[in-house]
């Protein structure tokens, strides 16, 4: 009887200690849905936006000492809306026509680039511990208690009615004004919308302030009860947990959001209070216990897309007045003339000559590491070029595959001594079992959901299988590091760093042959008849599913020797360096945005990723140029938030160029070369034939 | 009289192709203009430019004689112009009902939704049948038939079809007609662009033939038919 | 013994959600036939399409093809068993080029276990496939557009790389869904033409789902008509469509079909007598006095104008 009771008092207990978070989780899965439903676009740039107003709020208050509802007004009702209504004019308007694809990269691009700038131009700066505070005086510290149970903060209550109110006032735009079905219709197609006297550009105007508004709103309500210092990454990070409640809402239901938010706050507070439990029955639930509860919205959000039909048949509809747009730019001059051809190449070696021979004899330490990493991870980013360059799959979870190479390295030279090199073979083979087995459940959903599928995955990764001992080796690995040896190769030693850089240019060359090889090859064709369209590929015999567990069994191969390459470069496997999601979701934007189809554009993301920084932005080239280190100008070195923000802008960039922006110069370059080669050689003729003419008068 | 549309020496291009050179036509209030040719003449782009939806390069297009080019589709859907555009031109994510009512709501108010959609539904029984199926579920000739009951249950000032039988079984292409024949004695303008000349014919006062973007011969409907035919035996020949 | 039937299908049903789509179906096409079949919008002609060629799984019945029961298999598999098909809305591979298409179905056709042979360098159309892909452009007519984007095709050409794309694949059967849609009288019947050819010169069987009714009556030998998800008639092309079940359900009270029996019985000359029949249509736009409703199809002619076609079936 005791034990029912207290039992039940626990259960109790916990649901409402998991209502709060809860909130939060509803108030950032609304946020999605709004956004998705009323513009189209997967707006992972959500949690951004709200740390811009959370922060303006804060600052307000604390360093300006605005009163609470001048300062909500201001970066609630004033600055949020406007952020939005900037976007929609400048950015998404042009890119309402744009592939799911192209929308994710820009919103990527924004999550990072939006901070840094808010953070440049108001001067503002996170400061570590001191708490943000809410919209009610004293938030966080009168409590109420109404069933003696759990007490509330004021924030917490506040937070709760306002998001209550809000469901009930969007639930209300959409079903009784004119305007939530405009939204809903500019969404699909603007132009059929204003064949009914609606002018769309206000409509999505309108649509992007009321969710901007919104975000705005639940970055302010989130952060004192989420957060004890505002930092723009922590909103990032609860964005993604709360993707798994926007996609119980099938991305379209406001309702069904809320409850999904409220519903995943306490299933984790409960397992929290259960799961400890027992595990001290079951001994086998004790891996699971510390980390369980973290990656509990992976795992939901990983079965909802696996187990519910209904997600899979939710498919992108085109705008069935595309067809007025121009049609898309003929893909330039992908004939080269032949003099292009051979001068290219003769640039091409003496770059690289140049370059490694440079790198060989005259760099120290220091740049031969850095011309390694660029090298080992252009090899990673090839995987990228499999995957989504020719398979056309968004994989956001590049970076756990290359941490299966990279593991399995480490515990194969720890445990068993093996040759690394062996050891990097094997794990990427593993990687590749693990790729076809993920992609398995996840092959039939589309677009957008694939890529959540896949975030999904890296999270559940990154919380629970990195924390296994067999894996990512567990405590000893917390407490000793996890180091791999470099490889012995007969008589080569590769714990020399140049000797090291030669095996990596040569991995990252065969690499390169192959993929190359797959691109014009059967499956290169047979993936780009899938890219192109489905149905036809099927039609004419093409099994869509085996080519994309090839693909990705390929790409994951790829990504696990690079990320074994890494490891070894590294000397360990440094896990929260190299392969975090949030570091693969970068890998991706960087590939995509540089070029995803080529081989150069895996090698200039490798270089950019890896050398921009000390380059560019601590001056080194430029000190190089000067010849002196100390005549270097005082803007250096330039804060490292520009590389965000350039990186940011690359990206929205892409969605202009979904070739990428280093093809598209390419092109456009080819092309100009090629007409005036054409024109010269047309002189040429033309003068040749005047000469014989001459001659034979 | 002012013409209730007028394109004057319009040019448009998509990208770098050029679809119209320079097209002059004229829709007189209550008229009926039948806009024939082969594929790829320019009729669809002529209906485009008349809504506003490809904007033209050179020239001018005016409704009422008033100068509207280059203003958004929106202007023109509210100065009176209904598009029915070629294909499935209907919200696939929206049931057939909430189709009709962003319609008729944004043109002929709130109020008349209910008996407009009333009136779409005696048109289209089978879409009555499946007022509250999501659209891009109906078959290809419901689509068809959704995007067509926009249009003529609103009775608007000038009514484009472009393609209208495209899709649809004789016996519902025969409806349509009446009905379009219904409309147009209740003081409706049509322009309709059609491949199938008979019916477009049989209901227009004008016709205008198009060839390679340009006008090549305009007249009266009844003399259309040995003039056409002559011409695209001409340029099947080619 | 082998069936001479290339495709059989029996008894199929279908429901959405309660509705019923497709009530016990069953035709047959013969090896080398040409089968239209109609309906109504709606009638099921899509669903049973679909069934077909597997994209939907019929809730009872069966599909044979070659006499190999394919009802479970999935759509690559009868398209590798012999199911060739076009769409109503075409369906190219974007960013390639139009002999890169017929590329893709030859390597897709002449490769298994295509990995490591991509790896070794051996997954690279050879010369024979170039040649067999050209000798396919240059039959319809595609030779000069042969490494143009298929962007800048027109949707005339773009339906002929469809069919060239379907013909990689050596068909016994093709699947025309629509193939006049968006094309205008002569695009149609030089496609019509083009088909007519090739099919006769390689002997694959073609069912066609059509609204052209002019198309249909002079470019198939019988005729299946769909409507509420049943046949309610079928039979060779110029009786059927005169039979009044069809009259009234598909073509409208006064449809005369007359005229179009005479070309039917001769496809390979359809292109000519389809021109005149253009004429025809046109000459008749011209007489104001004219009750029929028929489209152009023969619509200078009084209706019925061939007795003995008429309710025959």
């Amino acid at each position: 009887m005791i034990l029912a009771s207290s039992f039940l008092e626990d259960l109790l207990r916990s649901v409402l200690q998991g209502t709060p978070s809860g909130a939060v989780f509803a108030l950032v899965a609304i946020g999605f849905v709004l956004t998705y439903k009323t513009s189209g676009v997967f707006n992972l740039a959500f949690g951004a936006q709200a740390y811009i107003s959370a922060a303006m709020f804060f600052k307000a208050r604390t360093q300006w000492n605005w009163s609470i509802p001048l300062s909500v007004l201001v970066s609630v009702f004033v600055l949020a809306p406007a952020i939005g209504v900037v976007l929609e004019r400048f950015l998404f308007r042009h890119l309402r026509t744009a592939s799911a694809v192209s929308k994710l990269v820009v919103t990527i691009g924004l999550s990072v680039a939006l901070p840094a700038l808010f953070e440049i131009f108001a001067d503002y700066a996170p400061v570590a511990g001191r708490a943000p505070t809410g919209i009610v005086p004293e938030g966080g510290s009168v409590f109420y208690d109404p069933l003696g149970v759990y007490p509330f903060s004021r924030d917490e209550l506040a937070a709760m009615g306002v998001i209550l109110a809000a469901v009930i006032v969007l639930g209300a735009i959409f079903r009784f004004t004119p305007v939530g079905l405009q939204m809903r219709a500019v969404v699909e197609s603007p132009r059929m919308t204003e064949l009914n006297g609606i002018a769309a550009d206000r409509v999505s105007a309108f649509a992007w302030a009321l969710s901007s508004t919104f975000a705005g709103m639940a970055g302010v309500l989130i952060a004192p009860i989420r957060f004890n210092t505002l930092i723009s990454t922590d909103f990032f990070n609860v964005v993604f947990v709360a993707i798994a409640a926007a996609a119980i809402g099938r991305l379209v239901s406001l309702p069904r959001a809320l409850i999904g938010g409220i519903g995943l706050g306490w299933f984790i507070a409960v397992f929290n209070t259960f799961l400890p439990r027992w595990a001290d029955d079951h001994t086998w639930l004790r891996p699971l216990r510390d980390n369980f509860s973290n990656s509990l919205p992976f795992v939901v959000l990983f079965a909802i897309l696996v187990f519910w039909p209904a997600i899979r048949r939710a498919t992108d509809v085109g705008d069935p007045l595309s067809g007025v747009d121009p049609p898309p730019a003929a893909p330039a001059a992908t004939e080269r003339h032949r003099l292009l051809t051979r001068f290219t190449l003769l640039f091409a070696v003496g770059f690289f000559l140049f370059v490694g021979l440079t790198v060989f004899f005259r760099a120290d330490r220091s740049w031969v590491f850095l011309v390694t990493s660029a090298v080992v991870l252009s090899t990673v980013y090839l995987s990228i070029t499999v995957i989504t360059g020719f398979a056309g799959q968004i994989s956001l979870c590049q970076g756990a595959f290359a941490a299966i190479g990279g593991f399995t390295v480490f515990q194969m030279a720890d445990r068993f001594d093996l040759s690394v090199l062996l050891a990097a073979l094997i794990g990427a083979s593993i990687a590749a079992l693990v790729g076809a087995i993920m992609s398995l459940p996840v092959l039939r959903l589309g677009g957008i959901w694939l890529a959540i599928a896949t975030l999904a995955f890296a999270f559940f990764f990154d919380a629970v299988l990195v924390r296994m001992s067999w894996i990512g080796g567990g405590d000893t690995a917390l407490l000793q590091g996890t180091r791999v040896p470099r490889p012995i190769l007969g008589p080569i030693d590769f714990g020399n760093d140049k000797s090291f850089l030669a095996l990596a240019v040569v991995v990252f060359v065969i690499t390169s042959l192959a993929v190359i090889q797959l691109r014009e090859g059967t499956i290169g064709r047979t993936l780009r008849a899938i890219r192109g369209s489905e149905v036809a590929a099927e039609s004419i015999g093409i099994s869509p599913a085996k080519a994309r567990i090839a693909a990705f069994a390929t790409s994951a191969f790829i990504a696990g020797l690079g990320g074994a390459m890494m490891t070894m470069h590294q000397e360990n496997v440094n896990y929260q360096n190299n392969f975090s999601p949030v570091g693969s979701l970068f890998w991706l934007v960087l590939v995509v945005t540089l070029s995803v189809r080529t081989v150069e554009g895996a090698a200039q993301a490798g270089a950019a990723f890896s050398m921009f920084e000390p380059l560019i932005l601590k001056g080194e080239l430029f000190a190089w140029l000067l010849r002196a280190e100390h005549r270097l100008p005082g803007f250096f070195p330039i804060s490292g938030k520009w590389r965000f923000i350039l990186f940011g802008l690359g990206a929205m960039q892409f969605a202009r160029h979904p070739e990428g922006l280093l093809e598209h110069g390419k092109r456009r370059a080819t092309a100009g070369l090629n007409r005036r080669l054409a024109r010269r050689d047309q002189t040429r003729l033309v003068s040749r034939s005047a000469d014989s003419g001459g001659g034979a008068t | 009289m002012t013409a209730l549309l007028e394109l004057r020496d319009v040019w448009a291009e998509y990208g770098p192709f050029r679809a119209l050179f320079g097209v002059d036509l004229k829709v007189p209030p209550g008229g009926a203009v039948a806009l024939l040719g082969a594929n790829g003449a320019g009729k669809t782009t002529v209906a485009r430019v008349a809504t506003g939806l490809v904007q033209a390069s050179a020239g001018d297009v005016a409704v009422d004689g008033i100068e509207m080019t280059n203003r958004p589709t929106y202007a023109y859907a509210r100065a009176g112009i209904a598009h029915a555009p070629e294909g499935r031109s209907i919200f696939a994510s929206f049931t057939v009902e909430e189709n009709l009512t962003l319609t008729f709501r944004s043109f002929l108010g709130r109020q008349k939704v209910g008996e407009s959609l009333e009136q779409a539904f005696e048109l289209f029984p089978r879409l009555g049948e499946r007022r509250s199926q999501t659209a891009g579920t109906l078959s290809g000739g419901e689509q068809r038939m959704l995007s067509l009951a926009r249009v003529l249950v609103l009775q608007p000032r000038l009514l484009i079809a472009d393609e209208l039988s495209l899709g649809l079984a004789p016996i519902v292409v025969d409806e349509v007609y009446s009905t379009l024949e219904a409309i147009r004695s209740s003081g409706t303008a049509l322009l309709i662009v059609e491949q199938h000349m008979a019916h477009a014919l049989e209901l227009c006062d004008d016709a205008v033939l198009l060839e390679h973007g340009k006008v090549a011969w305009q007249g009266s409907a009844s003399d259309a038919g040995d003039v056409v035919t002559g011409r695209l035996f001409e340029s099947a020949g080619d | 013994m082998i069936s001479p039937d290339v495709l059989a299908v029996s008894g199929i049903k279908k429901t959405f959600s309660g509705i019923v789509a497709l009530d016990d179906v069953s035709l047959t096409v013969e090896t080398g036939e040409r089968v239209g079949l109609i309906g109504p919008n709606g009638a099921g002609k899509t669903t049973l399409f679909n069934c077909l060629l597997g994209i939907l799984r019929p809730d009872a019945g069966q599909v044979e093809l070659n006499g190999v029961d394919v009802t479970g298999h999935r759509v690559h598999k009868r398209a590798q068993a012999g199911m060739g098909r076009t769409f109503q809305r075409i369906e190219l591979f974007s960013d390639t080029t139009v002999r890169e298409h017929l590329l893709i179905a030859e390597r897709v056709r002449n490769n298994s276990g295509a990995f490591w042979k991509d790896l070794l360098g051996r997954g690279r159309p050879n010369a024979a496939e170039i040649s067999a892909c050209d000798a396919v452009l240059e039959m319809l007519g595609l030779g000069e557009v042969a490494e143009v984007p298929i962007e800048s095709l027109s949707l005339g050409q773009g339906r002929l790389v469809e069919v060239g794309r379907a013909l990689m694949t050596d068909p016994q059967i093709l699947l025309l869904d629509e193939p006049s849609s968006g094309l205008d009288r002569s695009e149609t019947n030089a496609l019509a033409a083009t088909l007519g050819a090739i099919q006769s010169e390689r002997g694959f069987a073609i069912l066609l789902v059509e609204h052209d009714v002019e198309l249909v009556a002079e470019f198939t030998t019988r005729l299946y008509v769909l409507d509420f998800g049943q046949l309610i008639a079928h039979g060779p092309t110029t009786e059927t469509l005169a039979s009044p079940a069809v009259r009234n359900a598909y073509l409208g009270a006064g449809a005369a079909v007359a005229g179009a029996a005479d070309d039917a019985a001769d496809p390979p000359k359809a292109d000519t007598k389809r021109g005149l029949g253009v004429a025809g249509a046109a000459d008749g736009a011209a007489d104001p006095p004219r009750t029929d409703t028929g489209r152009e199809l023969g619509a200078g002619d009084p209706p019925g104008a061939e007795p003995g076609t008429g309710g025959e079936l």
